[in-house]
């Protein structure tokens, strides 16, 4: 029972922190599917060594270390292979997301952006769905849009600007609201 | 150095040049779309300044976060659209007003007006080796594996899931599932070939037929259509509409089916899932073992403990009690299990099906009339005036004969001759049973010229009303491909004082076994 406990507690823990240790591979390592790879390999590494996990601390730094050196283990194999961002990048971008308070900042957007995508104008909803819930290639949308592919290029990341604007205003006026 | 104000310290938009140009940079850099000058330019800009770090760690997350709450929207604007409710309220996000970026200025010099870019490509250096979207996949994977499986199927489904990537991460090159077979089979997807390799997130829609699926945990699943699935993992399978059936063997144990409204995990069993509802809910049918089923709301989340059901019993989803689980009739024979025998109906023409009274069938001939030896086989004509002792035309089979107002007809043998393609279909499955209504009689029918029926028959009034019957025709006689089907109609002298017609009207109801490829 106590190991089940122990991995409920796991499960929960990972699955609460999972998109922003995503989030955080894939800021380090640029690249979906190697930071997909490097995630697996750290949700194992996570498991193996839970026991030395202190209950009650913050997850997110001890499993954002975890996936840290697995980026690093990572670039090693792939150094001479592909173009990467140098080392004082990597510290950079590790030094700023190790701030707790920015993780917990990146919790409440998580919790806001459903509530933004919810306000988006019908047609551009239906285009962000298209190409992130459908997986549908841009030059695919232009047919389907009747615009060219690299209007379909530039209103995505207006959208993509829009949403990131409505869930930063709306973390502002949560922290007016005291909410 | 810049700096968060207090305004910006929970991440609200820098203003300032360089949170602009960073924005365009990150944003570009996540699509795949950076050249390697604006590669440099964004890694000076995050080592340089902090505040585009944080900016930067805020912007991959935001685009990470992306899949998973557009799949939850779509699942909201469903129940919403269910409900009545208007979605397309007041505080819709209006691109054109709040979106007019600045013209800015890259490390190149090159403008990066995205207004004005809307049709010309950036002239950019090679990109970074950085994956397209639908390349990565995380769209699928993401949002299925983590909107549905995690948070439907509440935390029993996360530790499933997550020990399937535990397990997965060991064999990171793994095929999640193989397109292991396919009969009669017409689908969208990029994969349509009897081997070929599945990947996480891949969607199909099946319009016509049946697939078999192997999971490389050793779960095999039968799709019938009409469906549209989509691969989760090496163990689960998303079904958004339509019929599946799984074979599960103890190495797979744990399979997940994922349906609307409800989370099916195997306990080591044969089950088969199946949307209702117009694919808002869902049912599973246990054939052996057992499964744990769980319903969902709208957005994925479990509605309460999970359910074991046994063997013979069946339970659905229901939307509209609030996704709670009720129990529902056990019906095996809704589920193909085995693709090999599944029956599928065949589209064959009626008599005149389709076609305007008075016009000509060209699917129907007329090959023979009794005293005309030198008679030329012609298209059949469906009649414009049936007598009143004649059952009414059928959308699916009208009447036809040797003109649209035929009069006088001759007595003897009028051979009407059509052809039937079984081609893609094992021929010695074929169940074909003809609905036939005749003035008068019927002579005889054959199959590929094979005598095929043990009987003429003749209407038991031949001026009362005329009643169709059911003519089972024998599968030994059909062959592969296109067979060919003749009925003779027995006529008898003219009786009655509105003509004599010497009429068929035929419906086919047949089904067979496709052919299936491996």
């Amino acid at each position: 029972m106590a190991h089940e406990g122990r991995l409920d507690e796991f499960v929960r823990l990972f699955t609460s922190h999972e998109v922003r240790l995503r989030a955080f591979a894939m800021s380090l390592i640029v690249n979906y599917a190697d930071a997909e790879d490097v995630l697996q390999q750290a949700n194992l590494t996570l498991w193996k060594k839970f026991d030395q996990f202190a209950p009650g601390s913050d997850f997110m730094a001890w499993a954002g270390r975890v996936v840290y050196l697995e980026v690093q283990r990572h670039r090693r194999t792939q150094a001479k292979t592909k173009l990467q961002f140098g080392d004082a990048f990597l510290d950079a971008v590790a030094s700023a997301a190790a701030s707790g308070e920015l993780m917990s900042e990146l919790a409440d957007r998580e919790r806001l952006l459903s509530d933004c995508i919810a306000k988006l104008q019908p047609e551009h909803r239906a285009m962000l769905r298209a190409r992130y819930d459908e997986g549908i290639s841009v030059e695919r949308m232009a047919d389907l849009f009747n615009r060219s592919g690299q209007a379909v290029h530039s209103v995505l990341s207006r959208i993509r600007r829009a949403l990131f604007d409505c869930v930063s205003r709306s973390l502002q006026r949560r922290v007016h609201h005291g909410t | 150095m810049a700096h968060e104000s207090g305004n910006q310290s929970r991440g609200h938009w820098d203003t300032s040049p360089n949170g602009a140009e960073a924005w365009v940079l990150i944003d570009a850099l996540l699509e795949n779309r950076l050249s390697d000058n604006d590669r440099k330019r964004l890694e000076q800009l995050v080592i340089e300044q902090p505040a585009i770090a944080r900016m930067y760690v805020r912007v991959v997350h935001f685009w990470c976060s992306l899949p998973l709450h557009v799949g939850k929207v779509q699942h909201l604007e469903v129940m919403m659209d269910d409900a009545g409710a208007d979605i397309n309220s007041n505080s819709e996000i209006a691109l054109a007003d709040t979106m007019i970026l600045p013209a800015i200025r890259n490390a190149s010099g090159a403008d990066l007006n995205l207004d004005a870019q809307e049709d010309q490509h950036r002239s950019i250096d090679p990109p970074l080796k950085f994956p397209s979207i639908e390349k990565a996949t995380p769209t699928r994977v993401h949002r299925l594996l983590h909107s549905q499986a995690l948070r439907r199927g509440g935390l029993a489904a996360a530790i499933l899931i997550t020990f399937g990537s535990l397990i997965l991460a060991l064999w990171p090159k793994a095929t999640p599932a193989v397109l292991t077979a396919t009969a009669a089979a017409s689908f969208d997807g990029s994969a349509t070939s009897p081997g070929a390799k599945l990947s996480n997130g891949q969607a199909f829609s099946l319009y016509e037929g049946a697939v078999e699926l192997t999971f490389d945990s050793g779960a095999v699943v039968v799709v019938t259509a009409p469906s549209r699935f989509h691969i989760v993992d090496r163990n689960t399978l998303a079904l958004d509409s339509g019929c599946v059936a799984a074979h599960v063997p103890p190495s797979a144990m744990g399979f997940k089916v994922l349906a609307p409204s409800l989370s099916v995990i195997d306990r080591g069993t044969n089950f088969g899932v199946r949307t209702i509802n117009a694919d808002i809910a869902a049912e599973v049918d246990v054939f052996d073992g057992k499964v744990d089923a769980t319903a969902l709301d709208s957005v994925g989340h479990a509605t309460g403990n999970e359910l074991r059901v046994i063997a013979h019993q069946a339970v659905c989803s229901s939307t509209s009690a609030g996704s709670t689980l009720v129990s529902t009739p056990y019906v095996p024979d809704a589920f193909p299990r085995d693709i090999s025998a599944i029956q599928m109906s065949l589209d064959w023409h009626g008599t005149g099906a389709g076609v305007p009274p008075g016009s000509t069938d060209p699917q129907w001939t007329l090959a023979s009339v009794p005293g005309d030896p030198d008679w030329t086989p012609r298209p059949a004509t469906v009649v414009q005036a049936l007598p009143s002792r004649y059952p009414g035309n059928l959308p699916n089979g009208q009447w036809i004969s040797t003109s649209g107002t035929p009069a006088g007809a001759s007595e003897g043998d009028y051979v009407y001759r059509t052809s039937v393609d079984l081609t893609g279909y094992n021929p010695a499955t074929a169940e074909v049973v003809a609905q036939v209504a005749v003035d008068q009689g019927i002579a005889d029918i054959y199959i590929n010229g094979v005598h095929a029926w043990g009987k003429s028959m003749l209407m038991d009034d031949p001026n009362g009303p005329i009643v169709p019957v059911q003519v089972t025709l024998p599968g030994k006689l059909w062959h592969n491909g296109v067979n060919q089907v003749e009925v003779a109609v027995k006529n008898l002298p003219e009786q009655m004082p509105q003509g004599n017609y010497a009429g068929l009207q035929l419906i086919w109801k047949a089904t067979a076994s496709p052919i299936v490829h491996r």
